[in-house]
């Protein structure tokens, strides 16, 4: 939040929260302010057990005792004092303080920064990276409708909502809106990050604000929604991940966490009834792919152990400057693959495309009053429930982009094409997907001749896809040979994950690692691309059922 | 667009069950607008308060206004019912599409699946027009019970609370209860999927099969209803109400059904075409039959009495010949969804 607007932010967050709080109360039979501060407390004190390293442990302990001790002496009036002061505690710790001079002077940095980081990485670099530009064109390719979105940032508020699969998306997606020449955007960071002072620094003043995933009281997360909801009011563009945490499947996400995503009809509504010059909201669903995952690994374990919990936006993993994610992005760079990131079609809060002029338009394509779905009897009318389903229906629409201005790379259309193989021709039909992840069958592989004629077969199915708008596809997958898209596939897998992922021994394609093929393999999951698979592999006398988990 | 007038209610097809609807309506003192495709049609309504092609010797109300033309009725209803044949839905929803906004509900009261695309009526609806508050009418309501006052019951169904709560206050009244439900699918598919079962049981009746086969088939095609529904993602509790056994013991055991009248002409060894020319009006399980056809051979699910109507209405199988084929198929679970064998002792 601008410095300017922080203390009437704060003002204004507190008393929102506690009025919400007043109408949960009312709303709950038994539901008491005394049983809600009781609610929070016990929250805390767990919280406080279960994270002892936690930033500000020390801090919060000698808060939440205070209050404990006040709490349990407390009449009518001094309990509603506590609440306020809860609430208090909480929004003074999420709200960020956005400084656009700042901003500005990072902005600049963080392309020199990094190319400083990257030449330390390799001695070759080391020797040239000093004088050779750092281009972020290199490791980024940003695509899509940045005219529109400029445009629509001069009409209204914007929410991008990008995909999320690593923990590079967030400066990914940051430095595609910088060098796309969009305004600065705020967004949520995990408390964690602001532990270390530099980079605390950093994101205070480049719009981050905080987010601690560890609490979990409904309070709480009413604050960050009424804070989110007041800086889109405030005319802060922000930046959402709908899935709410990294999608550790590696496919194209198919749910969404729609709390965040529902802040913008609220903050609509109050635009509109206060009249604001300005009031519109546009949500624009950004894709993001990238041919190699700097955690694929630790994250197609969590799937696979089903201990990937929802979380909230950026973890600390990957982002603490090691060696690892360095020499990750230089592999990128020196490896010639890049993160494409794409900026769709922008949507109203309802679900509806809108034109460059900020109209919103109906599916046959006629412009349509979007106010008049929040009106009743001509008038702007609150309806939570009705508001849900609105935002349910926003939600399925920024989905249905995520699938269709999906661009696979080499790497996934050939651990797709591998790993359906692989798994059709195991020998024991009863073998499930997680005893065949921990097999030896990717060593069996199969002849790069007939693999090179199964990525031909995938690139038809995929290209008539595009032709439907099913799906999007970069230079290679359109017009590159299958032997082009399997070396390339071939020397980014090389280069990373121990070069397990896939390989080629005497003439045969091997995996030794299937839960990263699997990993990989997912992004092309939900087009049907199985059945080609499958009846090709029918021909041959095997096949009969595709993977699922 | 004027402001709307919360009040004024639509009726989007003249047909026997959009006749009956709107003149129900009526009886809550309420203004309701009808439109019909035929002007003369809309005239005869107006001046004789007569349908008499759909809803002939009904009387009805002065409070009903016939219009011919879309746009006058779109612009002035807040609340519109769609009673149009599947086969028109989409057209007529486009042109629709030219006026609605935001703030209107639309229901769908047609029972059938788009031919081309496999969707249920309420899904073609925001593919045309801007309306996201859509709403599905379905339960037991047979047109001319309906418009004889008849007590009887309906479901209004969908995931607007709003949307549930002004259909019931605009056409709940004396003689029609309005109950609610938020699964939209579920009751739709009930609506659509029964029609084919009154097919069949038409067929039994002329073929004099007895009270006990009519217990037999009510059963199994519920349980095939259930069966599908659920493969498709609706809730097969759902399939207990007024859209799922309200409205298939409405439609299977009344002469007064359009699709039943079809399958007692195919049982009296009438082919599809006269049967349809004999009953004279649009039955959608007839069109329905091949859609569910297609649909259950893509999912996998496997429905006995839906195949067998199947072969008889499109294959021109011999109608005994496809029963007793019928009456040698597996016998499973009575109850599904259910462990039939925790109550067997161990």
């Amino acid at each position: 939040m601008k410095p300017e607007h922080r203390a009437y932010g704060l003002d204004k967050v507190v008393r929102r929260a506690y009025q919400e709080e007043l109408v949960r109360i009312d709303a709950r039979k038994g539901f008491t302010l005394e049983v809600l501060i009781n609610e929070v407390l016990n929250a805390e004190m767990q919280r406080l057990k279960e994270y002892r390293k936690a930033p500000r442990h020390h801090e919060d302990k000698q808060f939440w005792a205070e209050i404990s001790r006040r709490f349990r002496r407390a009449n009518s009036d001094q309990q509603t004092e506590i609440l306020l002061d809860i609430i208090k505690r909480f929004a003074s710790e999420v709200i960020g303080n956005f400084d656009e001079r700042l901003y500005r002077v990072a902005t600049n940095i963080v392309p020199w920064a990094m190319k400083l980081l990257l030449a330390k990485t390799s001695p070759q670099n080391f020797l040239t990276g000093l004088s050779n530009r750092f281009n972020l064109e290199d490791v980024l390719s940003v695509t899509g409708h940045i005219e529109e979105a400029r445009e629509l940032a001069k009409r209204g508020t914007l929410i991008m909502t990008p995909m999320h699969i690593s923990n590079l998306d967030s400066i990914a997606v940051g430095l595609a809106l910088h060098s796309s020449k969009l305004p600065p955007f705020l967004y949520g960071a995990g408390l964690n990050l602001f532990s270390n002072p530099i980079i605390s620094f950093f994101l205070n003043n480049l719009g981050a604000y905080k987010v601690d995933r560890t609490k979990t009281s409904p309070l709480y997360k009413n604050v960050l929604k009424h804070y989110a909801t007041l800086s889109l009011e405030l005319g802060n563009h922000n930046l959402f991940f709908p899935g709410g945490t990294r999608n550790r499947r590696g496919d194209v996400e198919q749910y969404l966490k729609l709390g965040l995503l529902g802040c913008g009809l609220g903050a609509y509504q109050n635009n509109l009834k206060s009249g604001k010059e300005k009031p519109d909201i546009f949500v624009i669903p950004v894709t993001i792919s990238e041919g190699l995952v700097l955690e694929a690994s630790s994250l197609i374990s969590d799937f696979l152990k089903s201990t990937g919990k929802s979380r909230y936006i950026i973890d600390r993993e990957g982002l603490g400057g090691s060696f690892k994610t360095l020499r990750f992005v230089n592999n990128l760079r020196t490896l010639n693959s890049r993160i494409h990131i794409h900026l769709c079609e922008a949507l109203d809060l309802f679900g509806n495309r809108v034109n460059s002029q900020g109209e919103s338009l109906d599916v046959q394509g006629r412009v349509i009053n979007r106010s008049r779905y929040l009106m009743h009897n001509g008038t702007i009318v609150t309806d939570a429930q009705r508001d849900r389903e609105y935002t349910r229906n926003l939600g399925r629409t920024v989905l249905q982009y995520f699938q269709k201005s999906n661009f696979p790379q080499a790497t996934h259309l050939c651990a797709f094409a591998l790993f359906e193989l692989l798994f059709d021709s195991r020998s024991d039909r009863s073998i499930d997907l997680y005893q065949f992840l921990r097999s030896d069958a990717g060593l069996k592989g199969m002849e790069r001749s007939q693999f090179l004629e199964r990525i031909s077969l995938l690139m038809g199915e995929l290209q008539k896809l595009e032709v439907s708008g099913k799906i999007c596809l970069d230079t290679l997958l359109k017009n590159g040979s299958s032997e082009d898209i399997y070396n390339t596939a071939l020397r980014l897998f090389t280069s990373y994950h121990s070069g397990r992922t896939m390989l080629e021994k005497n003439g045969r394609v091997l995996s030794l690692d299937l839960r990263l093929l699997y990993f990989y393999h997912n992004r092309l999951e939900h087009y049907g691309l199985e059945q080609t698979l499958q009846s090709d592999f029918s021909n041959l006398g095997q096949g009969q059922s595709h993977v699922s988990a | 667009m004027s402001q709307l007038n919360a009040c004024t209610v639509g009726v989007i097809g003249g047909g026997s069950f959009g006749t009956a609807l709107a003149n129900t309506i009526t009886l809550k003192n309420q203004d309701v607008k009808i439109w019909c495709r035929k002007e003369e049609q809309a005239k005869e309504i107006n001046q004789k308060r007569q349908n008499s092609k759909y809803l002939p010797n009904v009387t009805l109300s002065e409070r009903l206004l016939a219009v011919s033309q879309l746009q006058e009725i779109i612009e002035s209803c807040a609340l519109l019912f769609l009673a149009i044949p599947s086969s028109h839905f989409r057209t007529i929803c486009r042109e629709i599409g030219n006026w609605t906004q935001g703030d209107q509900i639309i229901i769908s009261t047609t029972k059938g699946i788009e031919a081309e695309t496999h969707l249920l009526m309420s899904q073609i609806i925001p593919q045309e027009t801007c309306c996201l508050k859509v709403g599905v009418l379905s339960g037991p309501n047979l047109a001319k019970e309906l418009a004889a006052q008849k007590p009887a019951g309906t479901v209004i169904a969908s995931r607007y609370q709003e949307v549930i709560e002004v259909v019931q206050k605009s056409i709940a009244g004396p003689s029609l209860r309005v109950y609610g439900s938020s699964d939209v699918f579920g009751v739709e598919l009930g609506g659509a999927l029964k029609n084919i079962y009154a097919i069949a049981t038409g067929m039994m009746a002329a073929l004099e099969l007895g009270d006990n086969s009519k217990g037999l088939l009510f059963t199994r095609a519920l349980a095939e209803m259930c069966r599908f529904a659920a493969k498709l993602g609706a809730n097969p509790i759902t399939f207990l109400g007024l859209a799922g056994v309200g409205d298939l013991v409405a439609t299977c055991s009344s002469p007064l059904s359009r699709n039943f009248r079809v399958g007692y002409q195919l049982g009296k060894g009438k082919n599809i075409g006269d049967a349809i020319k004999e009953v004279g009006e649009v039955a959608e399980g007839v069109n329905t039959l091949k859609m569910i056809h297609e649909m259950s051979a893509q999912q996998g699910v496997t429905l006995h009495v839906m195949e067998a109507v199947y072969q008889v209405v499109y294959e021109n199988r011999n109608l005994r010949e496809v029963i007793e084929d019928l009456m040698r198929v597996p016998q499973m679970a009575d109850v599904e969804f259910s462990d039939w064998t925790s109550g067997l002792s161990t």
